[in-house]
């Protein structure tokens, strides 16, 4: 049987009334719970696996995938409206999706992301149906050299693309990728590293309050400066639901971007351990390099929401990818639901395609109907979530306080992380003010272990040599990618320079 | 002020290099040890931070001086209060008080639109992340002595 003819099945199995009611609830859930700053997409599949615990295993995860997907739209929601990201995909969202708000945009920052999003889980959905299981096999030949090699050339670009100074954005990522080698070292049987003899860092940092903190609490401080209480966020612009529809002009802006970065961050997604944050951040740093307003971005621009969205969701469907054919979570949140498909008795890897038909494609099928419950209850949501840009600073601002130290402590259930928040606030607003880029700190923070873990594994198979990132023709296609990103603005300005002498 | 970052930055780069070299190891058995990328990444830092601190010592430009402006630091002090409101009288306690406090005397709202903010902020926090989410709150230190 086809897979065209196995999906129609799967719609069988999943186009019931109560399975679309689930997808449905779950894609309201994950919106809301993904919008919830200090959430985001890991917690809240994991605080909301318990309500499926009683469901027959397919309804189960039609409704976890609805919850998944939720998620991954309803991140960008506090990204672009508090300039919290709910989720690591959304940081690169924050980066226009804010200053957009800031300009009064807010509600064309929601529909584009939310127009995006559909655009990255379509092309996400529809590759993993004619691809999937191919795909999956594609991503088994990265291997940890590759993965370092990939983790690498996303690390490099960091510095270089965001903030104004070059060296301020490697210092920033590299300080991210020292606060992330706190705590336990796994491939050393879990021996503490640089706790300084304190327990609470032994578990090292969590990334909710690290990014609640950077992004949420200077986010206050900013508006406290400027002591504007009565102004709302958007400093007094009218926002109607009318204007803030797109055009066809913004639609056209949009819709190649998000078209490109949905077939990379579906990519990304099939590697095994690369994740939503790889896969919105390359498509990011690949809309800055190749398009059209990318001197704009960073600054509001609308396809800067449009890349981080699209590669962020068709990075999370291209997850499933590995998870089911070969029963490797592509990403932290892909990892709880793995757990899930282990509790109800389910084994994913090659045989789930041929063992557990009806449920595989009953998920592949409700994916579809995901997609759909989402943009719908997203569309839904907009002028609910454009009337919190309408509320004055005076009364929002001890709400966002205590949101974020609420945030902070849910994580963990301690108040260590709530004190870890309010000094990554205090640490990040004075760098800021000293064009120090915060962005750089996080996303380096989040590829840093996985970089790590994947580069000590690559030099473990090669007994200590180099050569394995060489002799492998992805990882030296890759190396070379990172080496021409490094030296071409270097060898740019000298032959600038020796022209104009 | 920049200078001053610049140097906590060497400082850090330093010990974690000390760190990863002498205790963690850089390179063991003939594989990386824990301190292989700290040190690289920390030497990175270092190498950076002292490029910066050069341009900041030697450079000609105009500096843009970057003026304290003490209100700022209002939230975070008021999230340092708020994490010990808690500690003593549990978060739904907290945030009514800390909600009110700050419209009532920060934000300088009448007291009929602060008390109807501050219940309707604490029914969310209770109703999302207590009822729903089942985050236990703590319930504060008074509230333990009975």
């Amino acid at each position: 049987m086809g897979n065209f003819d196995l999906l129609m099945q799967g719609f069988g199995t999943s186009f019931t009334f109560a399975n679309v009611l689930l997808a449905i609830a779950g894609g309201f859930m994950g919106l809301f719970v993904g919008a919830m700053p200090g959430i985001g997409a890991v917690t809240g599949v994991a605080l909301l696996l318990p309500l499926t615990f009683k469901m027959d295993p397919t309804s189960a995860i039609i409704m976890l995938a609805g919850i998944y997907y939720g998620n991954m739209y309803g991140g960008a929601y506090s990204a672009i409206l508090l300039n919290i990201p709910g989720d690591s995909p959304a940081v690169m969202t924050a980066l226009d999706g804010y200053p957009m708000s800031r300009k009064g945009r807010g509600g064309k920052a929601l529909f584009a992301a939310n127009i995006s999003s559909f655009i990255g889980g379509t092309v996400g959905i529809i590759t993993l149906t004619l691809f999937g299981p191919l795909l999956a096999k594609v991503g088994l030949k990265f291997g940890p050299a590759e993965i370092a090699a990939l983790i690498l050339l996303a690390l490099t670009s960091i510095g270089w693309l965001l903030g104004e100074d070059p060296l301020k954005g490697i210092v920033a990522s590299a300080l991210g990728i020292l606060i992330s080698t706190i705590g336990m070292d796994s491939m050393a049987g879990g021996v503490g590293r640089y706790t300084f003899g304190s327990v609470n860092l032994l578990s090292g940092f969590s990334f909710i309050p690290l990014v609640i903190g950077m992004f949420g609490l200077p986010q206050v401080m900013e508006l406290m400066a400027k002591k504007q209480e009565g102004e709302s966020l958007t400093s007094g612009k009218r926002l109607t639901l009318k204007e803030s529809l797109l055009d066809r002009s913004e639609l056209k802006r949009i819709l190649p971007t998000a078209f490109k970065s949905s077939i990379l961050g579906n990519f990304v997604g099939f590697l095994p351990g690369a994740g939503g944050t790889t896969g919105s951040f390359l498509a990011y740093v690949l809309e800055k390099k190749t398009g059209k307003n990318s001197k704009e971005m960073g600054s509001g621009a609308i396809e800067g929401v449009a890349a981080s969205e699209s590669a962020n969701n068709a990075a999370a469907v291209g997850a499933f990818a590995p998870l089911l054919t070969l029963g490797i979570p592509g990403s932290g949140t892909t990892a709880v639901l793995l757990g899930g498909l282990m509790m109800w008795g389910l084994q994913p890897g090659p045989l789930l395609f041929i063992q557990q038909t009806d449920f595989v494609w009953g998920l592949i099928s409700s994916m579809y109907i995901g997609n759909v419950a989402c943009i719908l209850a997203g569309l839904i949501m907009i002028p609910f979530l454009m009337s919190i840009l309408k509320i004055p600073r005076g009364i929002i601002a001890p709400m966002i306080v205590f949101v974020c130290i609420v945030g902070a402590y849910s994580v963990n259930n301690n108040m260590f992380d709530v004190w870890f928040m309010i000094a990554a606030g205090v640490v990040a607003y004075v760098m800021q003010k000293h064009k120090y880029p915060i962005a750089p700190i996080l996303l380096a923070f989040v590829l840093a272990p996985r970089f790590e873990q994947a580069i000590r594994r690559a030099f473990s198979i090669s007994n200590g040599s180099a050569k394995i990132f060489i002799e492998k023709p992805i990882s030296a296609a890759l190396l070379a990618a990172t080496a021409i990103f490094i030296f071409a603005p270097v060898i740019m300005k000298l032959v600038k320079r020796l022209r104009t002498k | 002020m920049d200078i001053l970052i610049v140097i906590i930055e060497i400082i850090v780069a330093l010990v974690w290099i000390q760190q990863g070299i002498v205790r963690y190891q850089f390179w063991n058995d003939g594989k990386p040890g824990g301190g292989f990328v700290p040190v690289i990444f920390a030497s990175l830092v270092l190498i950076a931070a002292v490029a910066i601190l050069m341009r900041e010592v030697f450079s000609k430009k105009n500096k843009e001086t970057y003026t304290f402006q003490p209100g700022a630091f209002v939230p975070a002090a008021a999230a340092v209060l708020g994490g010990f409101m808690i500690q003593v009288l549990g978060i739904l306690l907290s945030v009514f008080l800390f909600n009110t406090i700050w419209m009532r005397f920060l934000s300088r709202y009448s007291w009929v639109k602060t008390l109807i903010s501050s219940v309707l902020f604490t029914a969310f926090i209770y109703g999302i992340f207590r009822m729903w989410l089942r985050v236990p709150f703590p319930s504060g230190f008074i509230f333990q002595l009975f």
